[in-house]
């Protein structure tokens, strides 16, 4: 992390650690005229959109209500607010990011302030991070990085073959599995006794190393 | 077990011709193929020094393998024991010095020959091999500093095997996190109780 010293003392840049972008510096600008309802209601369609809850739809009818709410639309004005929510958009992406187990609250809001956000503005932005929602959010972020294809859907069948062209008394079971991934994909496939004993061990197996590595010390530094 | 065609009776008459030695050969050698699983006993060269060493044309030769073949895969899907074996080819108008050499192999063979034959399906995808990863996400562009274990599950997928070599091979990468893992978990559970209530 960059440290700076300022009339204020040395403090620690927490939420952005290289530069200030560009809408953010603008937001900060035009944050003292702008009202602190309009601001309220920018964080929570950031929110909605960061997590991936509201649609593309949902997002442009909030935005234009935004626009038309404060005085005239003027292009002018219309434009300002875009400006305004995409600097809301970058603080929020940002300030999710700091992890708040080793960033205090104070520091978090100290910084804020330092970067030029009102006191008012920065307190909610302080909510949304510090929040009691916090575990909800995290959980929907986790779930948009990227990753490999999840399975969606799993049926199942299982058959006892009684006999065939080759053998005249079978009398094997066997399973049949259709996994649908989330990639769209779907595979059928059989699965013959001793593989699937293989691999019921595996998914066993792979649970309690998952349970013996979440106790481990590397979970416990990060 | 066996129905005597025309075929059957040419191939009958060969194997009574043939010298003893040559025929333990012979059956060694079908015996392997149908232990691994291929239906193609002979390539073509080693047909051509077959058909030499006997004085016999080719479409004799293959005649005399197809009829051995013929006769172990019957014994195979009756499931016939070794004498009853003997008795049936007696009464095929086999001679009983060779009919004992047949007895004698099948009583080697017939395990290995009817688990493989177990194991052949109609062709359609088949789980052949597992493999797996387990990883720690420490960062991402949305969040940093976090732990959380994911596992990468490896399936290979093999699709039809025709004269013992698979067609396609198939490898589907699925990823789960802890709670999706726990998910497979209860549908393989439920999949294993039912195959208990099998037995």
């Amino acid at each position: 992390m960059i440290s700076c010293a300022s009339p204020r003392g040395v403090h620690e840049n927490v939420v952005f650690t290289a530069s200030v972008p560009c809408e953010v510096k603008t937001l900060i600008k035009t944050s003292h005229s702008m009202d602190k309802l309009t601001f309220r209601r920018m964080i929570k369609l950031g929110l909605g959109f960061l997590q991936g809850s509201l649609g593309q739809e949902e997002c442009e009818a909030v935005m234009k209500q935004l626009c038309e709410s404060s005085h005239t639309a003027t292009e002018e004005s219309v434009l300002n607010t875009c400006i305004q929510y995409a600097g809301v958009v970058s603080l929020l992406r940002a300030a999710l990011r700091v992890n708040t187990l080793t960033a205090r609250q104070d520091v978090f809001l100290a910084d804020l302030t330092n970067i030029g956000l009102p006191e008012e503005f920065a307190s909610d932005v302080c909510k949304v991070v510090y929040g009691s929602a916090r575990l909800d959010i995290d959980k929907q972020l986790i779930s948009t990085t990227p990753a490999l294809p999840v399975m969606t859907n799993l049926n199942w069948r299982v058959e006892v073959t009684i006999s065939s062209s080759w053998l005249s008394r079978v009398l094997d079971p066997v399973v049949t599995l259709r996994l649908e991934t989330s990639n769209g994909s779907s595979h059928t496939f059989q699965v013959p006794v001793s593989r699937f004993h293989q691999l019921r061990f595996t998914v066993a197996s792979l649970l309690h190393q998952m349970e013996a590595l979440k106790l481990s010390p590397i979970c416990k530094k990060l | 077990m066996l129905q005597i065609t025309k075929k059957l009776q040419e191939g009958i008459s060969f194997i009574n011709a043939i010298d003893i030695n040559k025929l333990n050969g012979l059956l060694g050698r079908v015996s392997a193929a149908l232990c691994s699983g291929c239906s193609q006993v002979f390539t073509e060269e080693e047909e051509e020094k077959l058909s030499s060493s006997l004085g016999h044309t080719m479409e004799q030769t293959r005649q005399l393998v197809h009829t051995v073949l013929h006769i172990i895969q019957q014994a195979a899907q009756g499931m016939v024991r070794p004498a009853v074996l003997g008795e049936h080819l007696l009464a095929a108008g086999i001679t009983q010095d060779r009919v004992e050499i047949f007895t004698e192999s099948w009583m080697t063979n017939a395990k290995t020959i009817v688990d493989k034959l177990r194991q052949q399906t109609l062709s359609e995808k088949q789980l052949e091999d597992i493999a797996w990863e387990l990883h720690l996400e420490t960062a991402s562009s949305c969040l940093a500093r976090q732990s959380h274990p994911i596992a990468h599950l490896q399936l290979n997928l093999v699709s039809g095997t025709t004269a013992g070599k698979p067609e396609a091979t198939e490898k589907v990468v699925i990823q789960f996190d802890q709670d999706q893992l726990y998910q497979l978990y209860g549908h393989l559970e439920q999949i294993q109780s039912q195959l208990d209530a099998l037995r």
